[in-house]
């Protein structure tokens, strides 16, 4: 029977009408879940049994109970915190209940929930997209990732990481604020379609020690020791290390290279992460800091013709640390200063397997991507309300970074291609003022001045206009421009066959929003947003007219779109979110829609306590449309879904939880870079995780 | 990385095919559909926070005691005044419609800049209130009021009853000095459950 399939094929042999009727049927448990959810919304105005929002409900709690209703709020929008519904852009939040109830092992498993993003993965890093850009190759320098407002972009390549290279275990966090739009008049570099600020718990959340320990699927084993406390003086302390192994896939096919060992890839995708994070505050002051290890060996022989697979030297280490020390003091009159004076580090040790005599057989050369870098800075920040109607923030920030290393040898027989070593400075001042205009409406304009000591000056304002015209409803609109500086691989890996630009200026953007926010009833918040992007300046790699690449600002998109979501919330603990996104990102030169671009997201969230607040079950559904390649091949629609069930204080101080991830073992790919031979990566089926937590 | 750039061949698909162009309708439907429904059926709305803060005032009047004076009758009603804003007052109404205290029913009414409010119990000053505390204060002297507020360091320059927020809860500071100027007296069980603050100039 010759179906037409909905869905391109994979490249793998599966028979086609098989897959015809199983996504047919995947299709139709699609549009049943979507029935059901559709179901919950309508019969949740009469307000599921163990519900008790409404306002009547507030007026008989206790003082405690009063204490412990949670009203979102969001700290990173404006550097301070804000209800979500005045912050100056559209905001999402995560929180640790979220994190329990689904079973979000990585920041990037919490990211592929968040309406508009989509996480690709090729077995060695994630990459972070937004609106339909996340251009194969990129390291995620358009995403800022900050912990508690440190950045944790680090200088040589801009990368955010958000897999198991991430410092934080997902155990620490209390919250992650998803922070869409330019940031670059707030935060500065990297602030292009998005700040994530990740708030730690802090010592008293902890209150005690917790020991964690998971098992998951490809021998994947977690443990986790924390020590948290406040003191009667005052002081609190969270202390905490964690340590990840995991063999990873066995196996894994590669088709291209099907002439070696029969294209499979035998234990190349084992992992290794050491980490630990501490934060200490006394009274205005607060000192954090952590440090990661994290191995991964490359099963995908990136760096082909010369690169041998299946050898087992292909490993990728990053290292990533930083302590930074805050000061706090609010004063008379409304007014506040903030202080932070940091040093981060980061080392990066890629081993490549080369014959240099490919494909002739060859002896076996080992090639190190080596780079280092460390920096120090301080920032000041002051605010200060005036006349009751303005809020005025000022600040200022100076940053050195004095090692920055980038450099490529091979081992035996031993020779140096890239040596590189520099420093760089860069400061810069920033100010935004928040303006109550009428009582229902405010202007929130801000502006940064970056100096790069690579390539000079940048400012990027951003203004937003709220406006909230009658009960539960915000009206955002908002303009505002960011830029990501060429990063230290793109400035210094030169090599006989690789130049430098000196020329190589930052990419920018410019950002129009329209976010219409409305709450319906005491459970119900629907948000709707239209957004164009304009990118200008994409760095890229090229050649001259010798053959000598280099890298220079190529490529100029246009993204618009559109984006709808609806959440519930019930004091219960049932939760659900739904969420769709379409966008159109075209190159603008040719009019193409851009690599790795989805047109279509939609994503899909229910939370339900099943037994008293003890037992709750957490439901995931997430889908994206077609995706194009670089080598212009077509990677099918896809759709996945994730289950989790977690419990606590069924025994005394004990969580437990058993998630299930890709329950119906959908079959998909993500596109990756020219890095490869092949033009995608197969992502893994189903697979388990099994999890406690206990606290003494 | 060598950016997507030149694509010899570039397979285009023939269309979504209907059915999951269908579900994408379906999906966009799901998610714009409700809002346009309810925003039609005028749904009965209120504020998350200030349902919260207006059952924090519930409690206050439970555990604060005001001078004997400052009702004509056991069964005059408690007074709460709310300044400044359009937001919070018909949440506060809502709330404590029907509600009473000890045989005393509530009664909410709305303060302007030049209605002080001398005559109400609590007196609610909502963010968008243009008085400062200690104008307030001034203009309420000695007068039995609970003075209950959410801008910024409330409690410290001068108010009963300061709302904060923290961790994305709320929570509230209690200035005992305060309540006692007014000649309130507040119960163990409301100060042991409040941060307390001394007013500082």
């Amino acid at each position: 029977m010759q179906l037409r399939s909905p869905f391109e094929n994979e490249p793998e042999s599966i028979a086609d009408a098989m897959v015809d009727r199983r996504r047919q049927a995947a299709l139709a448990c699609c549009v049943v879940m979507s029935g059901l959810i559709a179901l919950a919304i309508a019969t949740g105005f009469a307000q599921p049994a163990n519900s008790g929002n409404d306002q009547s409900d507030f007026m008989t709690m206790s003082l405690e109970e009063l204490g412990s209703v949670k009203v979102p709020t969001v700290t990173g929008a404006s550097k301070h915190e804000q209800k979500t519904t005045d912050a100056p852009s559209s905001v999402s939040i995560v929180t640790q209940e979220d994190i329990k109830e689904y079973g979000y092992r990585t920041l990037g498993d919490l990211l592929r929930s968040v309406r508009g993003f989509y996480v690709t993965y090729d077995r060695s890093y994630n990459y972070t997209g937004l609106r339909g850009v996340n251009r194969p190759g990129d390291f995620g320098g358009r995403v800022l990732i900050n912990i508690d407002g440190h950045r944790l972009n680090e200088p040589i390549f801009d990368s955010a990481f958000t897999h198991t290279d991430f410092l934080l275990d997902m155990d620490l966090v209390e919250r992650v604020e998803v922070i869409r739009g330019p940031g670059s008049s707030l935060y500065g570099n990297n602030a292009f379609f998005t700040v994530i600020n990740v708030i730690t718990r802090n010592g008293r959340s902890v209150g005690g020690v917790e020991v964690s320990g998971a098992a998951a699927s490809y021998d994947t084993y977690t443990g986790r020791l924390t020590y948290g406390n406040k003191f009667t003086n005052g002081l609190e302390l969270l202390v905490s290390g964690t340590y990840l192994n995991s063999a990873g896939q066995e196996k894994l096919f590669f088709p291209e290279y099907s002439s070696v060992n029969n294209g499979i890839a035998e234990h190349l995708d084992g992992s290794e992460a050491k980490s630990t994070f501490a934060s200490l505050a006394y009274r205005d002051f607060k000192l954090e800091g952590g440090f990661i290890d994290r191995r991964k060996a490359v099963p995908s022989a990136q760096f082909p013709p010369f690169v041998i697979f299946n050898d087992p030297h292909a490993l990728d280490v990053d290292e990533r640390a930083y302590a930074e020390l805050k000061f706090e003091h609010h004063f008379e009159h409304d007014a506040s200063l903030q202080a932070r004076a940091y040093y981060d580090h980061y080392r990066f040790d890629g081993t490549v397997p080369l014959n240099n005599n490919a494909p002739a057989p060859g002896p076996v050369t080992l090639n190190h991507d080596l780079d280092h870098a460390q920096w120090f800075g301080a920032e000041l920040i002051g605010t200060k309300t005036l006349w009751e109607r303005q809020r005025l923030t000022v600040g200022g920030e100076v940053r050195e970074d004095f090692q920055l290393d980038v450099s490529n040898f091979d081992v035996s027989p031993s020779a140096t291609l890239v040596n590189s070593r520099r420093r760089e400075f860069s400061f810069a001042f920033y100010g935004q003022d928040e303006v109550t205009i009428l009582t229902n409406l405010a202007l929130n304009a801000g502006v940064r001045y970056d100096h790069f000591s690579t390539f000079g000056g940048t400012v990027n304002p951003r203004g937003a206009l709220i406006y909230n015209p009658w009960r539960q409803s915000t009206f955002k609109f908002i303009y505002g421009e960011a830029f990501r500086a060429p990063n230290a691989y793109e400035l210094y890996y030169v090599q006989p066959t690789f130049k430098a630009n000196p020329d190589l200026r930052p990419e920018t953007i410019r950002s129009y929003e329209l976010v219409y926010e409305q709450g319906l009833g005491d459970h119900w918040r629907w948000s709707g947003s239209l957004f164009l992007n304009q990118i200008k300046g994409l760095i890229g790699q090229t050649s001259d007219a010798n053959g000598t690449n280099f890298f220079d600002n190529l490529d100029q998109v246009e993204a618009r779109g559109i984006e709808t979501e609806m959440e519930g919330r019930w004091n219960s603990g049932w939760r659900t979110r739904l969420s769709y996104t379409y966008t159109e990102a075209r190159d603008t030169a040719t009019d193409q829609i851009l690599d790795n671009s989805p047109r279509h997201l939609g994503k899909a969230n229910l939370a339900v306590p099943l037994w008293r607040d003890k037992v709750f079950g957490g439901l995931e559904l997430q889908a994206m449309s077609g995706r194009r390649t670089v080598l212009g091949n077509h990677l099918g629609a896809f759709w996945l879904a994730n289950f989790t069930l977690y419990s606590r204080e069924l025994v005394r101080n004990l969580e437990f939880s058993a998630s299930i991830y890709n329950l119906f073992d959908r079959k998909y790919a993500d596109p990756v870079s020219t890095d490869y031979l092949e033009d995608r990566i197969r992502q893994d089926g189903r697979s388990f995780r099994v999890k406690l937590t206990y606290k003494f | 990385m060598v950016m997507a750039q030149k694509s010899a061949s570039v397979k285009r698909r023939a269309g979504c095919s209907r059915l999951t162009r269908c579900c994408w309708l379906l999906w966009l439907a799901l998610t714009c559909g409700p809002p346009l429904l309810l925003a039609m059926a005028h749904a009965a709305d209120a504020s998350l926070e200030y349902n919260v803060k207006a059952g924090y005032l519930y409690n206050f009047a439970k555990f604060v005691e005001w001078p004997d004076r400052s009702f004509a009758t056991p069964d005059s009603p408690m007074i709460v005044g709310v300044l400044g804003g359009t937001e919070a007052l018909p949440v506060v109404e809502q709330a404590f419609q029907g509600r009473s205290l000890n045989g005393r029913s509530f009664q909410v009414k709305a303060l302007s800049a030049g209605n002080a409010g001398r005559d109400c119990h609590i007196i609610f000053v909502t963010r968008a209130a243009q008085q400062s505390p200690e104008e307030l204060c001034a203009a309420l002297k000695g007068a039995p009021a609970l003075l209950v507020g959410e801008s910024d360091r409330f409690a410290e320059k001068g108010g009963s009853i300061g709302f904060v927020r923290e961790d994305e809860r709320i929570h509230f500071k209690l200035n005992l000095e305060a309540t006692a100027q007014a000649g309130l007296k507040v119960s163990a069980k409301l100060a042991g459950v409040a941060r307390l603050v001394k007013t500082s100039r």
